[in-house]
């Protein structure tokens, strides 16, 4: 496999190719070492991952795009790349001409909350502290100059971290759902019994079929509000009605019998 | 700055839109879109919302299924569907049926930078490429029967109002009384309103059966 330079890129006119990667003839998609890229849609086929429980390890916090699990090179392929499916800088030519992608192969600690920056390794970034990958590319390096101009990106004040951890810990209950043979149906379902009504994070269904519900909560003594508290509880005696547009969006039924509320800690 | 509720109606627009040129006789219901497929078959896209992400961004779930009119309207005759809008017969998130086969959900960000057109029309293709062709093969009773059985892409208090309804219009009218005579023995004992409604549904499938059968 090669990997064409970013300066490359910008010759061609559908910027997607220039992944430089094997395209599956079957599915259209480009194999990266760590997630399938569809080209046809300009995004990847399944989140970033890390196999540390960190929930977006590979995210710029300054930059919402790179919370975007999905999108490809923050949505800019014609000026950067991927080698790998996680996340990379712009690339540097050394003093040997050869241009050089820095990849990280472990995510970046978590942004400090002060607001303070640290130096990357080869002093290319504020946010490089990741252990990192050199990938060398012998080619053309004509108009990549001006990438390696980019001034660090400044660093998050507080909040946003605890904010981040909250999204994430539906995204870990998904995956625990679907590790156990589950399937997603809805998000965000408004539930009504005699106790009141909550919205449920998840509505899905396990493996047998039938539709469960469940909420995610982040750290272990993280528990549901009083109202929370009181709908599941009736639920799981007379069951409830699913209202709302997201509940007919997702083509769920009227009503269910009772069931329980099952919560997710992270 | 927009509502989040206008926000929503507009990557809503967008995705109409694009998915108006792959199927011109589209037609929308709030967030849920048909489009016929062929007698009695509707393409089924709805778009599931979550508009109350902690991290406040907006995250967009297709799903995407077949309506068969025929199914539908019966479910209703017999009380076992009162919801407003057009109801899916059989529909699954549309993740589940791209390659990676698992949840997606595409993410919106309220902010002026944020290309939600490009999204919109990202997600349009992923349904053209991926859902259209689901509901394609998925458009007839037979496949309907097929995937309510197995409850391939359905679930199991769908199945119970359908597969019964799909059995009556199949004329196999025994499997259909057969069907809620299971379901009702299974859920004996239950005072809940789900029950309830479920066993009126069922009495009416029994006698629907045997009105069909004289």
């Amino acid at each position: 496999m090669t990997q064409p330079a970013a300066g490359a890129c910008n010759t061609l006119s559908d910027p997607a190719r220039c992944t430089g990667k094997e395209r599956d003839t079957e599915s259209g998609n480009d194999y990266f070492p760590a997630r399938y890229y569809s080209s046809s849609m300009g995004r990847w086929l399944s989140p970033d991952w890390n196999s540390d429980p960190d929930p977006v390890p590979w995210a710029d916090f300054s930059d919402p795009q790179s919370l975007n699990l999905y999108s490809y090179l923050e949505n800019n392929p014609l000026s950067t790349t991927d080698p790998d499916g996680h996340v990379c800088d712009q690339g540097s030519v050394g003093p040997d001409g050869v241009f050089t992608f820095h990849c990280w192969n472990q995510p970046p600690p978590k942004p400090m909350q002060t607001g303070q920056a640290e130096p990357g390794d080869l002093g290319l970034s504020a946010y490089a502290f990741g252990k990192m990958t050199e990938i060398a590319v012998r080619g053309a390096i004509t108009g990549i100059a001006s990438l390696l101009d980019r001034e660090p990106p400044p660093m998050p004040k507080g909040g946003l971290g605890p904010v981040l951890q909250g999204a994430a810990g539906v995204d870990m209950a998904i995956s625990e759902i679907e590790q156990e043979g589950g399937t997603v149906v809805a998000r965000e379902v408004t539930v009504v019994n005699s106790a009141g009504r909550a919205r449920v994070e998840l509505v899905y269904r396990d493996a047998s079929g039938e539709l469960k519900f469940g909420e995610a909560k982040n750290g272990s003594t993280a528990a549901l509000n009083s109202n929370q508290k009181a709908v599941y509880g009736a639920m799981e005696k007379e069951g409830a009605k699913l209202v709302g547009k997201n509940a007919a969006t997702a083509g769920l039924p009227l009503d269910v019998g009772p069931t329980s509320v099952r919560v997710f800690k992270y | 700055m927009l509502k989040k509720q206008q926000f929503v109606n507009q990557i809503a627009g967008s995705i109409e839109q694009e998915l108006a040129v792959a199927a011109p006789e589209l037609r929308k219901s709030g967030l849920i879109f048909t489009f016929p497929l062929n007698e009695g078959m509707a393409g089924w896209i709805g778009l599931n919302i979550a508009s109350s992400r902690s991290d406040g961004l907006i995250g967009v779930n297709p799903v995407v299924g077949v309506r068969s009119e025929q199914v539908e309207i019966l479910v209703k005759q017999l009380g076992g569907e009162t919801r407003g809008g057009p109801s899916a017969t059989v529909s699954t998130a549309l993740g589940y049926l791209m390659p990676e086969k698992r949840f997606l959900e595409w993410l919106f960000e309220q902010s002026p930078g944020f290309d939600y057109v490009s999204e919109a029309k990202k997600i349009a293709l992923a349904i053209e490429s991926y859902g259209i062709p689901f509901m394609r093969t998925t458009a007839s009773l037979g496949a309907v029967i097929e995937n309510l059985e197995h409850l391939r892409f359905s679930f199991k208090e769908s199945a119970m109002y359908r597969l019964p309804v799909a059995y009556l219009l199949g004329d196999k009218l025994d499997l259909a009384a057969s069907y809620v005579n299971d379901q009702m023995q299974a859920m004996a004992g239950r005072q809940d309103a789900s029950a309830f409604r479920y066993r009126e549904f069922a009495k009416a499938v029994i006698e629907r059966a045997a009105l069909l059968a004289s």
